[in-house]
């Protein structure tokens, strides 16, 4: 039953799923739902909100799965369009609620792995990866999502064109200005790193 | 390699060319003339080392996601409305489906017949009429109106549906009569006065068994028939009856 299952495409597998199929539903979500997580972390910048758009999409899949057309584009495309009103629709909720700022702090400290390597490389770190993340979150929606598409979730041109409805050609130029103006941004935030005493105590100011 | 060809290779091309560009020896000798170029080129081989940071610190899926999804899909299979399992065709949605034409046809007849029944209801009052009241529809005498005196043409109410039947039913030429016509050889029916009736009526002849009309002039034989003009309210009541011969 598995290899029969196995051998289908995606839009028979949703099918099937639709229809109760357990399997077709295990393989479909075993494709679909590494990409759908990565764009939505990129996007949402939070690990939960990531988890709940996948969670969504999938639901929504089983829900609209009559809405897909394989002659409009591939599943995966359409998967990622439900993925990007869900996450619009978070964006637009936790403009009102915003979460509590030491949530992501204490998540940060969690991953931190004192002795695995060195301590401060890994703040260091942890601080571009935070500030290249929130020069994304910065940029306007339509260059952040080919920055994510194609930089992040390393989609080809074209993946990212279908996934976006639109010409390949507007891809490119969309990610050169993407570029640009992220480059503009990092070097405005990124400042001067602080001078360290390589040996000796602190000079006592009295 | 010039300017413009580092400039054209950089624009528009994803990050991941970067370094091998940078490690070409002509960009190389290149950038230590160009100060120009040696900041693009760092500018990007920046950007791409803060994009690799950023797809390396992704984190991994939880497995408990993996459960969620797969419960979120057995609840979802289990709750689902049993319409969208059921064979289509044989559901609700689909024996609605399989009714839908006879039902449509069956109405449409229906609606034909009715149309046509309306149309056509004239032979089907006067047979009422004639059965129930025994009488047969006379046709106005072609002199019948000239002999009614020359009205204008009266005002009308709106007529109800009885009305509308009436004078289907038989022919009907819509007289004004006089304020008191009563004057004008009409009796004034029992159940009826001048007060209830204020708009143009119509006058319809009929024939009647004589000894229908008891307040008529008096036949010899009983199976005689006279003419009578029976005068009509917009409602479809009668008001009014007058023996002409």
């Amino acid at each position: 039953m598995t290899d029969r299952v196995e051998s289908r495409s995606d839009a028979e597998l949703l099918k099937l799923s639709m229809a109760g199929d357990e399997n077709a539903f295990l393989l479909l979500y075993e494709q679909l739902k590494a990409p759908i997580f990565r764009y939505a972390f990129y996007m949402t910048g939070s690990q939960t909100g990531a988890e709940e758009v996948v969670q969504e999409v999938f639901i929504a899949l089983l829900k609209s799965g009559n809405r897909f057309k394989p002659t409009q584009g591939d599943l995966a495309g359409f998967a990622f369009g439900i993925a990007r009103n869900l996450i619009r629709r978070i964006r637009k909720r936790e403009s009102v609620t915003e979460a509590l700022p030491g949530d992501e702090a204490l998540e940060r400290k969690s991953r931190l792995r004192p002795g695995a390597e060195d301590l401060s490389a890994q703040v260091i770190r942890d601080q571009g990866v935070e500030r290249v993340r929130t020069a994304i979150a910065s940029l306007p929606d339509h260059y952040r999502q080919v920055i994510v598409l194609c930089d992040l979730c390393e989609l080809t041109y074209a993946e990212a064109a279908s996934r976006l409805h639109c010409a390949v050609g507007t891809i490119r130029s969309r990610l050169n200005r993407a570029h640009a103006m992220l480059a503009q941004k990092l070097k405005q935030t990124k400042k001067p790193q602080p001078e360290l005493r390589a040996s000796g105590t602190e000079e006592c100011l009295i | 390699m010039t300017c413009k060809e580092i400039r054209a290779h950089l624009q528009g091309d994803n990050l991941a060319a970067v370094n091998p560009l940078c490690e070409s020896a002509a960009l190389s000798e290149h950038i230590a003339k160009c100060g120009e170029c040696s900041r693009l080129v760092e500018e990007q081989k920046e950007l791409a080392r803060c994009l690799l940071l950023l797809r390396e610190g992704t984190p991994a899926m939880p497995t408990s996601l993996d459960a969620a999804a797969l419960a979120d899909y057995r609840t979802y299979i289990s709750e689902r409305p049993q319409s969208t399992t059921a064979v289509p065709g044989v559901g609700r949605t689909g024996l609605l489906g399989v009714f839908r034409w006879p039902a449509t046809a069956a109405f449409a007849v229906i609606a034909v017949g009715a149309v046509l029944l309306f149309i056509s209801g004239q032979p089907s009052s006067v047979d009422r009429v004639s059965n129930e009241g025994r009488s047969v529809m006379a046709p106005l005498p072609a002199t019948s109106t000239n002999s009614r005196p020359a009205a204008p043409e009266p005002v009308r109410i709106k007529p109800n549906s009885i009305a509308r039947s009436a004078k289907r039913a038989i022919p009907a030429v819509p007289v004004a009569l006089p304020e008191n016509w009563s004057s004008s050889g009409f009796q004034g029916l029992m159940y009826c006065d001048q007060l209830s009736c204020p708009g143009a009526m119509d006058v319809i002849r009929v024939q009647l068994p004589s000894a229908a009309v008891a307040f008529g002039p008096t036949s010899s034989k009983a199976s005689d028939f006279v003419y009578a003009d029976v005068l009509v309210g917009p409602d479809g009541i009668a008001r009014g009856i007058r023996v002409v011969e």
